[in-house]
């Protein structure tokens, strides 16, 4: 595979009507379930700074996805990966390429089902670039200045200041965007711009990661144009109304809610036929399933095939 | 459009009623609506727990506090509120320790003694058995933390010996709560009366003198109910005695220490101690299986999976449980005509005590995925959405859209939650009907698009239509630090933890605007609520 479109990647599925709430829009995609990979719900624990230990006891292949991180209420060092990684059933796999998200906490991570977390869009391509590299401070001056573009002053690769910092914020995005019957994806709008794709094998895999996703990999990009522009994004048109009556009122509506579906339809346009280049070689295969990093100016990521089928996709608006 | 407060014709005759009512003269009526607002909040909300952003200590100040501010204004005011339907169980508990540790003043203008008397006795009859033992104990040491003090005036050892002595469940609470009953007992008559109280019962009927008699007629009988011999050996078995046992459940008490079968009538809970202490290697299963025709209301409903799992019969009546439950009981279990007729006759009564009246309304209900609420009170939020839309289409010809959700069964009573938020367009639909009020109950959080409700209703306006829009949350929303709204300014939004207390919140919301015919209005809705027993 030397390359990828968005309209490949999203080929079998169709988009729900969109949710819109301040600088960030979602359009559901919708589609039929198929059981290649089981929900990311696997053990994790830390054996050592940037080895993180990961276990699927269940009897399914499972996907651990790209930019997955844990931040434990224990005393113990928060930790990602940079890339997916893909677990037989019973698998356990020690992952040596990890990268520390909590510079100056000492202490490992107990091996539990600890709650997922996507790294904020913003930091993915770098944790993606580095994926590789073991080095476990390898995200440090990233996380710095990331956090240093919130206001946030206090020094280090603490993760967990920005989603202190922001937790009220945080938590609201996940009530605001509601996972819609079929869902197995999302194209995520921020400032009335493609700042993601997201695809999953099945509903209950979207329903596994679509709150880690919403909330700080695309809730952190959301607070970050919040903060620079008060104008409300194209995606979202004013309701006019032209006739003094609840008709009018109505029409209003309709002619408003067309106007966001035209503006939407207008940026999802503009990159359907990017092309994403293709590692040459995939990161992973586990029996005919692959998992590749692509790439292309506007987006980057991995995506899961089977043959031509794509089965799981997660692309970031490159930062 | 018109809307007019209820009036109700029916206000007990014991209450001196709300003709000679009039608002304190020394605060103006803004001061004590807001007064009897803060007591509304703290009554129809508080649990007296910490929050998710207060302390058990501030919380409960500040809902003393709130107490204190309305008694001060008007005792009688106070007592009679407290009887409003959607005032919680802690409400009442704090409310009648504070009108009998405080004497009635001269210029009672809504109940007469008789009258708080019985108000009094209701409210206590109405408190779950655990609470109403709670407040006796309380009263019998103190609960600073609960802002209960001592007391023990004849007045409140009055109440104690009714309520208890009076009980008709007197039997069943002796077997279950043996060990308060005989506190409360012993602080209402006193150690040495108690002590001498348990010497006669301990004495056959025929050998007791006069005199003894004469004991037992002041310290029981008139507080009894009719059964005086029931009552004698109840209060006996309480106080140690079990000798001559006659009552089903006290033999039955004794007799499944031995043989455990013989328990069956017990409460689950009693058998369940008994199996752990006399008969430890007797499965759980068969307590279920023994108590199953004694199970109490709650747990019928509780164990009706462990129930099926263990392959006993547990019957339950759905017209015993409050319609909130119900219909979370519906969605795990399925809705049946049973519990379908038995929600619809909650909404009838329930409707009875809603404040206002209007000839039609429009019901807009959320029912979004958001509405399935939090893993620790699943569906609780779409269940109360639904009990409060059955409510209110008893209250006026009402036109219902549910915006959002998938409808179960053919006549659509239950709505499982799913899909996105959008209310706009559901607005727009009861509009062109032109109902006189609409009701949106909804927890706030709107997607398609976020603002698009309150852009639709700030256009309606400008149009100049003033249709009142009523926005009730059935969501405590912790990062809103409070109920969600969704047209700040323009549509209150009431906060609705169940279908009782909407008459409070829709009053509050009156009063809120205008206290001087709000709390007519209120009182109009509490009076006919307070009519009690007396003696």
């Amino acid at each position: 595979m030397m390359s990828l479109t968005v309209d490949e990647i999203l080929r079998g599925l169709g988009p729900g009507p969109a949710q819109s709430v301040g600088q960030m829009s979602v359009i559901p995609l919708l589609g039929e379930d198929e059981d290649t990979l089981a929900p990311p719900v696997v053990e994790v624990g830390t054996t050592g700074y940037g080895t993180v230990h990961l276990r699927n006891d269940g009897d399914r292949p499972v996907l651990v996805p790209p930019g997955a991180g844990w931040v434990v209420a224990q005393k113990a060092q928060d930790h990602a990966i940079g890339g997916g990684a893909l677990l037989r059933p019973g698998e356990s796999r020690q992952i040596d390429t990890a990268m520390c998200i909590q510079q100056s906490q000492g202490g490992l991570i107990a091996r539990a089902k600890h709650e997922l977390l996507i790294l904020p869009a913003a930091l993915r391509a770098k944790a993606l670039s580095t994926r590789h590299v073991r080095d476990f401070r390898k995200l440090w001056e990233g996380i710095q200045a990331f956090n240093k573009r919130f206001g946030i002053e206090q020094h280090g690769g603490h993760l967990e200041f920005f989603t202190r910092t922001f937790a009220k914020q945080l938590d609201e995005f996940v009530a605001e965007f509601e996972v819609v019957p079929r869902q197995v994806g999302a194209i995520v709008l921020v400032g009335g711009e493609v700042a993601g794709i997201e695809r999953a094998p099945s509903s209950a895999f979207w329903r596994a990661v679509w709150g880690p996703l919403i909330r700080v990999c695309y809730g952190s990009l959301a607070i970050q144009v919040a903060r620079e522009s008060k104008a409300p994004p194209v995606t979202r048109a004013p309701l006019q109304v032209e006739t003094r009556s609840i008709a009018g009122l109505r029409a209003a509506l309709v002619r408003a809610e067309e106007a966001e579906r035209a503006a939407t339809a207008a940026s999802v346009r503009t990159i359907s036929v990017t092309a994403l280049t293709a590692a040459e070689e995939a990161d992973e295969t586990l029996g005919a399933l692959a998992l590749t990093t692509v790439a292309s100016p506007r987006l980057s990521g991995q995506v899961v095939t089977e043959g031509r089928t794509v089965r799981f996709a997660s692309l970031c608006a490159a930062a | 459009m018109t809307m007019q407060a209820v009036v109700s014709t029916s206000v007990t005759a014991r209450a001196t009623g709300l003709s000679t009512w009039s608002l304190p003269s020394l605060v103006s009526p803004a001061e004590a609506g807001r007064i009897v607002v803060s007591f509304l909040d703290a009554a129809s909300t508080s649990l007296g727990r910490a929050t998710h952003y207060n302390s058990r200590e501030e919380q409960q100040r500040a809902e003393l506090a709130a107490h204190d501010a309305l008694l001060r204004l008007d005792r009688d005011l106070y007592a009679v509120l407290l009887a409003l339907p959607g005032v919680t169980d802690r409400a009442r508990q704090v409310g009648v320790k504070n009108l009998l540790g405080s004497a009635r003043g001269e210029g009672a203008k809504l109940l007469d003694a008789a009258a708080e008397r019985g108000l009094l006795a209701r409210l206590v009859r109405e408190l779950p058995a655990t609470r109403l033992l709670k407040l006796f104990d309380a009263l019998r040491v103190g609960s600073p933390e609960e802002g209960i003090r001592k007391a023990n005036n004849a007045r409140t050892r009055k109440l104690v010996l009714r309520t208890l002595l009076g009980s008709p469940r007197l039997e069943l609470w002796a077997v279950k709560y043996r060990t308060k009953l005989a506190a409360a007992l012993t602080h209402a008559w006193g150690v040495r009366t108690t002590s001498v109280v348990r010497a006669i019962l301990g004495k056959e009927e025929a050998a007791r003198t006069p005199k003894e008699r004469a004991i037992l007629a002041g310290a029981i009988d008139r507080f009894a109910a009719a059964d005086r011999a029931r009552v004698y050996e109840c209060v006996g078995f309480v106080l140690g005695l079990r000798g001559r046992l006659t009552l089903p459940l006290l033999t039955a008490f004794v007799a499944a220490k031995g043989d455990l079968s013989a328990g069956a009538a017990l409460p689950l809970e009693v058998l369940e101690g008994i199996r752990s202490v006399f008969h430890p290697g007797t499965p759980k299963e068969e307590v279920l299986r023994l108590a199953a025709p004694s199970l109490t209301t709650a747990q019928r409903m509780s164990v009706q999976k462990r129930a099926e799992e263990a392959k006993v019969d547990v019957r339950m009546d759905p017209a015993d449980y409050d319609a909130v439950r119900l219909y979370v009981y519906a969605f795990e279990m399925g809705m049946t005509v049973e519990i379908a007729r038995a929600l619809l006759d909650k909404a009838r009564i329930a409707a009875r005590f809603f404040p206002v009246r209007y000839g039609t309304i429009g019901i807009l209900v959320d029912a979004s995925a958001s509405m399935a609420g939090s893993a620790d009170q699943k569906l609780r939020p779409m269940a109360t959405a639904l009990a409060l839309r059955d409510l209110l289409q008893h209250t006026a010809q009402a036109r219902v859209v549910h915006a959002g959700g998938a409808a179960v069964g053919a006549d659509a009573m239950l709505v499982r939650p799913s899909g996105d938020t959008g209310l706009a367009a559901g607005l727009v639909d009861l509009l062109e009907t032109m109902p006189e009020a609409i009701f949106v109950v909804s927890d706030g959080y709107e997607n398609r698009a976020a603002g698009r409700f309150a852009e639709v209703v700030a256009e309606l306006r400008w149009l100049g239509d003033k249709t009142p829009i009523y926005h009730l949350n059935p969501v405590f929303a912790a990062e809103a630090q409070g109920v969600r709204e969704l047209c700040p300014d323009l549509v209150p939004t009431l906060p609705v933890s169940r279908p009782e207390g909407l008459g409070i919140a829709m009053l509050r919301s009156m009063l809120e605007a205008d206290p001087a015919r709000g709390l007519p209005a209120l009182i109009r809705l509490a009076l006919p609520t307070t009519t009690g027993d007396e003696r």
